[in-house]
C-alpha cells in the first residue's frame, strides 16, 4: 500500500485550518498525532477514509475552538475599551479636541450620505423604473445648423407610438402648465401651481397608488380630475371629494373622479391636480407635429434593448410630415431618457422641475471626503504628538509579553471607541443641523430619513472606516516603540515629525482652497445678481391676472397713483419661461426656420423695462395696425434669421409656427438677458398681442411700499371678484434664477467654516502638545539670553512657514478647479486675485491665532519654571 | 478525595503499561483494543489534560518522526501521585469485589 514517495498525506486546506484551531501548542503535538493516526488509517482502510475522518475531526473541532476564541478576544476587547476610556476621562481637552473633531465630520459624512442617497433614489419607486423612458427631442435648423434639445417632443408622439411601436407597453403625453390655475369649489376660490393635464395612460406608465377611484378610468371622460391626499384634505377637509365639480378658471368644470398619494420628494413628476385632455385639448392642434408642447414617457415591453427601440423612432417624425419638416427647414429626432437618470442626468430646455446638479453633488461629495480627511489627519497628528504620554505604558505591556500585534488591536479599539462616541455626538448634531441643511439643498429632509436600517448600517461602516484610517498609523508607531529606550529615559520626543508638519500643509491647503472656492462662487453669485441684464428688474411687481380685455382702462386707473410709476400688460416677464415657437423668414431669401422665444406684450414693455431700440420703432398705441402684424425682435434672432446688419431685418416679412401669421419687422431690440446670466442669450420675438395679457408689471416708487401694494391689491380685486391676489417682485423672482447657485453657495460657505474650523482645531491641538515638549528647550533658551520675542518668532515661525507652504501649494489647484466651475456659465465674473490674496492672509492670521496664545505662554514663562518641568 | 472516572482509570493504566511509548496514537490503540469500543482521539486528550492539570501526569517532547509530519511527540509518564493514585483505585476495586461469588458461574 505505502508507494515509495507517495504516501498519503492529510488533505492540506483541513490541515491548515487544524492548525490555526489547535491550542497554541508550540510544538503542535496534537496535530502530528493527528497525522500519525490519518497515516495509520489510511495504511487499514484506504486514504479516502482516512481523509474523511480528517475532515470530520477538523469540522467538529472547529465551532468549540471559534467560539472560544471570540470569547476571549472580547473580553481584550473590552479590557482596551475600559483603559481607552480611562485614558479620555484623564484627558479631558484631548479627548474633546479629538471627538468633537470627529463627530463635526461625521456629521457631514451623514449629511453627503443623506442627500447622496436622496438624489440618486429619484424616480426609481416607479414600478419597473428601469423600463421608463422619456422621449426627447432635438430640432435642427436645415439651414444653420443650429440645435436645440427640448425635454418636451412632438404633441401626436405618444399616441403614433402607442398605436405603430409593438415594442411599446405604454406610452402617455401631458402638458404641465406653466401658469397657476385658479379653481372654484362651491363658493371657495383657490390656486394651484402644479398642474398636469394627461391622458389616462399616464398610471399605466407610472406607479401612482390611488386612495379612492382607479387607475383605470379616472382620466378617460372628458372633463374629469383626480387630485392629490394633500389637496383633498386641503380644500375637501372631511367631505369626499370624488363626484364633486371643481371649476377650472372659473369656468370648465371637472368632475373629481379619483384622490391619488402625494407625490414623492424624490419624483421629478410633482403635481397636485391632474385634467383630462378633453376638453381642454379642444382648442389645441393635437396633430399638429411641429408643437412640441407635450412630455412623452414610454414604458417599453420588458427584456428590450432600449437603444434599438432608439434608433427606430429617431426619426419617426419623417414618416408622417417629411414635407412640411422641409418646408419649415427643420429636422426632428427624438431621442430616450431613462427615467432614473433624468433628475441627476437631464439639462433640455422646458425640464419639468429644475434637475438636480451632479457637479453640486459631485463638489459636496468631494468636500466631504476632504473634511473626513482632515479629521483624520487631526487625529494621527494629536496621537503622534501625545505619544510621550503612552511610552511607558506601550514599555509596560511589551515587557510583561505583550506581542506587537496586540498592541495594534488595543489601539485600534481605542481609536474605534473615540469614533463610535464622535458618531454618537454627530447624530445629536446632524438632528439639529438638518432642518436647515435640508432647506438649503431645496429637499424635505427629516432625521427618519437618517435612521433608517441601510443608512445607520452606512454611517456604522462609515465610522469604523474613519477609525482604521485615523488609527492604523498610530497604532503602528505606538507599538513600535523599543521598551529598553523608553524605561531607560531617552528621548520621548516623538521621532520622524516630518509627516504631522506635511499633514499641516494639505490640512490648511484643503482649506485655502475651499476659502478660495466660497470667495469665486460668492463673487460669481454677485456679478450675476448686479450685472447689467439689459433691461430694468428694480422695483417692479409682477401682478397675475386676467387683463386681456381690460389692460390700458386697468392702467390708466393704477396710474393715477403717483406711488406706481409705470404699467405694462404681457404675457411673459424676463426670468420666467417663456413659450417657444418656430418662426421664419418669408422674404424668400433663405429657407431659415427657427425656433424663437416669443413674448406677448404692449407697447409699454419695451419702454418700461428699459430696453434699447437699435434699429427701427418700437410698437405705436396710436397705430393698431401694429398689433398682431408686427414685430421687434432681438439682436440675437436678427442674426438667427440671417440678416447682415439690424437694419436690414427692417421691414421684412417673418412667418410664426404657431398661429401660422405673418408679419412685418418694425424694430430691433438690443440683447437682453431674459434667461439669466448661465445661459447665452437666445433669439426672441416681442409681439403685441393682448389675448394673452395675464401679467401686468407695474414700476412703483421706493417710499411706503406696503400702502401701494395694498392699494394695487384692492384695485385688483375689485377686477378679480373671488379670486386670489398673486403679485411678485421682479428682481426677487429673477433672482430665484440663481437659487440653485445660491444654495449651493450657503451649503458650500457652512463646508468652509467647519473645514477651517477642524484646520484650526488641529493646529491648537497640535501646536500646543508640540510646544509642551519644548518646555525645557525654552527655558534654556531663556536663561541663554533668548528674548521672549524671538522665542515666540522660533515658535510660531515653523507653523507659519508649513501655512505659507500650504498657500503656494493650494493656489495653482484652486485656479484649476474654479476656472472649471465658471466654464458652465456663458457669462461669468473675473477670477480675482484678491480672492487668493485674501484666502492667504485669513489663514495666516488664523494659524497665528491657533498658536499664539500657547506660543507666548511658553515664551513668556519663567525658565526657572519651564527647565524644572518634567 | 475525588474519585477519578473510568476513563481516567484506564489512561493512567495503559501510560503505565506503554512507559517510553505512551503518547496519543499508542494509548487509544490499546483502549480501544481492550474495551473493544472505538475511541476518538478527543476522548483520549480530555482526560490526559485533566489528569496532567491534577498532577497525577507529566509530560515530555521526544525527537520528531516523518510519519507524525515532521512534529514531536508528547509522551506522558506517571507521576508519584499518580501512581499513588493508581494504587489507591486497584486497592478499593478489590475491597469492593471482595465477597462477591465468581460472576460468570452465578445464575
Amino acid at each position: 500500500m505505502n508507494v515509495r514517495g507517495r504516501r498519503p498525506s492529510p488533505p492540506r486546506l483541513a490541515e491548515w485550518i487544524l492548525r490555526r484551531l489547535l491550542p497554541d501548542d508550540e510544538e503542535n503535538t496534537p496535530a502530528g498525532d493527528f497525522e500519525e493516526y490519518f497515516r495509520q488509517l489510511a495504511a487499514a482502510r484506504g486514504a479516502g477514509r482516512s481523509r474523511i475522518w480528517y475532515w470530520g475531526q477538523v469540522l467538529r473541532l472547529a465551532p468549540a475552538r471559534l467560539s472560544n476564541g471570540i470569547y476571549w478576544r472580547m473580553i481584550l476587547l473590552g479590557d482596551s475599551l475600559k483603559v481607552g476610556w480611562r485614558i479620555l476621562r484623564g484627558h479631558k481637552s484631548f479627548a474633546a479636541i479629538t471627538i468633537f473633531g470627529l463627530a463635526v465630520s461625521l456629521t457631514v459624512g451623514t449629511l453627503a450620505l443623506v442627500i447622496m442617497t436622496h438624489e440618486l433614489s429619484y424616480d426609481r419607486f416607479h414600478a419597473d423604473s428601469g423600463r421608463i423612458h422619456r422621449v426627447a427631442m432635438t430640432i435642427t435648423s436645415t439651414s444653420t445648423s443650429t440645435r436645440k434639445a427640448t425635454a418636451r417632443a412632438s404633441t401626436p408622439l405618444a399616441p403614433t407610438l402607442r398605436r405603430t411601436r409593438p415594442e411599446v407597453e405604454s406610452a402617455v403625453r401631458f402638458q404641465r402648465l406653466l401658469d397657476p390655475l385658479w379653481i372654484r369649489l362651491d363658493d371657495k376660490t383657490f390656486m394651484t401651481d402644479r398642474v398636469l393635464v394627461a391622458e389616462n395612460e399616464l398610471f399605466d406608465v407610472f406607479s401612482i397608488p390611488f386612495v379612492q377611484g382607479s387607475p383605470h378610468d379616472a382620466l378617460t371622460r372628458p372633463s374629469t380630475a383626480v387630485i392629490t391626499r394633500s389637496l383633498a384634505q386641503k380644500h375637501f377637509h372631511h367631505q369626499d371629494p370624488v363626484g364633486r365639480t371643481l371649476m377650472v378658471a372659473g369656468v370648465l368644470p371637472f368632475e373629481v373622479t379619483g384622490v391619488v398619494a402625494d407625490p414623492p420628494d424624490n419624483s421629478h413628476l410633482k403635481y397636485d391636480l391632474l385634467l383630462s385632455l378633453d376638453p381642454l385639448s379642444q382648442n389645441w392642434s393635437m396633430d399638429n407635429w411641429g408643437w412640441t408642447g407635450f412630455y412623452t414617457y414610454v414604458k417599453l415591453k420588458p427584456g428590450l434593448d432600449p437603444a434599438a427601440f432608439a434608433s427606430r423612432i429617431r426619426g419617426i417624425a419623417d414618416l408622417y410630415v417629411a414635407d412640411k419638416l422641409r418646408q419649415w427647414g427643420e429636422q426632428y429626432e427624438f431621442f430616450l431618457q431613462p427615467l432614473e437618470s433624468i433628475h441627476l442626468g437631464s439639462h433640455l430646455t422646458q425640464e419639468i422641475e429644475p434637475p438636480g446638479n451632479a457637479l453640486h453633488l459631485m463638489i459636496l461629495l468631494g468636500a466631504t471626503a476632504l473634511i473626513l480627511f482632515l479629521a483624520i489627519v487631526n487625529f494621527i497628528n494629536m496621537m503622534i504628538a501625545r505619544s510621550s504620554t503612552r511610552a511607558k505604558e506601550i514599555a509596560v505591556r511589551k515587557v510583561v509579553g505583550s506581542r506587537r500585534s496586540q498592541l495594534v488591536r488595543r489601539f485600534l479599539a481605542e481609536t474605534q471607541l473615540m469614533a463610535f462616541l464622535a458618531l454618537a455626538l454627530s447624530l445629536v448634531l446632524t438632528a439639529g443641523v438638518l432642518p436647515r441643511f435640508a432647506e438649503l439643498a431645496g429637499r424635505h429632509l427629516s432625521i427618519a430619513d437618517v435612521l433608517q436600517p441601510g443608512r445607520i448600517l452606512g454611517l456604522i461602516g462609515l465610522t469604523l472606516l474613519v477609525g482604521f484610517a485615523a488609527g492604523v498609523y498610530p497604532a503602528l508607531y505606538l507599538s513600535g516603540f523599543r521598551p529598553v529606550r523608553v524605561l531607560k529615559g531617552a528621548d520621548r520626543r516623538p521621532q520622524g515629525f516630518r509627516l504631522g508638519k506635511t499633514l499641516v500643509v494639505v490640512q490648511f491647503a484643503v482649506a485655502v482652497i475651499f476659502i478660495i472656492g466660497t470667495l469665486v462662487v460668492a463673487r460669481q453669485i454677485r456679478f450675476m445678481k448686479d450685472a447689467d441684464l439689459g433691461f430694468d428688474k428694480d422695483l417692479k411687481l409682477v401682478v397675475a391676472g386676467n387683463f386681456r380685455k381690460n389692460a390700458e382702462t386697468v392702467k390708466a386707473d393704477l396710474l393715477k397713483n403717483p406711488a406706481i410709476r409705470g404699467a405694462t400688460a404681457s404675457w411673459n416677464v424676463p426670468g420666467r419661461l417663456a413659450n417657444t415657437l418656430l418662426a421664419k423668414r418669408v422674404d424668400g431669401g433663405s429657407e431659415a426656420g427657427e425656433s424663437m422665444a416669443f413674448y406677448y406684450v404692449d407697447p409699454d414693455f419695451v419702454p418700461e423695462y428699459g430696453i434699447r431700440i437699435v434699429a427701427g420703432r418700437n410698437f405705436r398705441k396710436d397705430t393698431l395696425t401694429d398689433t398682431l402684424n408686427t414685430y421687434v425682435i432681438n439682436e440675437a434672432a436678427v442674426k438667427a434669421l440671417g440678416f447682415a446688419s439690424p437694419e436690414e431685418s427692417l421691414g421684412q416679412h417673418l412667418w410664426e409656427g404657431g398661429s401660422g401669421r405673418t408679419g412685418a419687422i418694425i424694430g430691433v431690440a438690443a440683447n437682453f438677458h431674459f434667461k439669466g446670466l448661465q445661459n447665452v442669450i437666445e433669439p426672441l420675438v416681442l409681439q403685441w398681442n393682448p389675448a394673452y395679457f395675464t401679467n401686468l408689471t407695474l414700476t412703483l416708487a421706493a417710499p411706503d411700499l406696503p400702502k401701494t401694494l395694498a392699494f394695487i391689491e384692492r384695485r385688483w380685486t375689485d377686477l378679480h371678484p373671488g379670486q386670489i391676489f398673486k403679485a411678485t417682485f421682479l428682481d426677487r423672482d429673477f433672482n430665484r434664477l440663481y437659487g440653485s447657485e445660491d444654495r449651493f453657495f450657503r451649503l458650500f460657505a457652512v463646508v468652509v467654516v467647519l473645514a477651517v474650523t477642524i484646520a484650526a482645531l488641529g493646529l491648537v491641538g497640535l501646536s500646543s502638545v508640540l510646544i509642551a515638549l519644548r518646555t525645557k528647550e525654552i527655558g534654556i533658551r531663556k536663561t541663554l539670553g533668548a528674548s521672549t520675542a524671538k522665542v515666540i518668532a522660533l515658535l510660531s515661525g515653523d507653523f507659519l512657514r508649513s501655512v505659507l507652504w500650504a498657500n503656494g501649494l493650494a493656489w495653482p489647484v484652486a485656479y484649476g478647479i474654479m476656472r472649471a466651475w465658471l466654464e458652465r456659465y456663458a457669462f461669468r465674473a473675473p477670477i480675482a486675485a484678491a480672492d487668493f490674496l485674501l484666502a492667504g492672509v485669513s489663514t495666516v492670521a488664523l494659524a497665528f491665532l491657533a498658536v499664539g496664545a500657547q506660543t507666548f505662554k511658553a515664551a513668556a514663562a519663567d525658565p526657572v519654571e519651564s527647565i524644572r518641568y518634567e | 478525595m475525588k474519585l477519578m472516572t473510568r476513563a481516567e482509570e484506564l489512561i493512567l493504566l495503559a501510560v503505565w503499561r506503554l512507559k517510553d511509548n505512551a503518547y496519543c496514537i499508542p494509548l487509544r490503540t490499546q483502549i480501544c483494543d481492550i474495551t473493544g469500543e472505538a475511541w476518538s482521539l478527543g476522548s483520549i486528550y480530555m482526560p490526559l489534560d485533566r489528569l496532567v492539570k491534577r498532577g497525577l501526569l507529566d509530560s515530555y517532547l521526544t525527537e520528531a518522526t516523518p510519519e507524525r509530519g515532521g512534529r514531536r511527540k508528547r509522551v506522558y509518564r506517571l507521576t508519584e501521585e499518580g501512581l499513588r493514585r493508581l494504587r489507591e483505585m486497584e486497592d478499593i476495586g478489590k475491597r469492593m469485589w471482595e465477597g462477591i461469588p465468581n460472576l460468570s458461574e452465578e445464575r
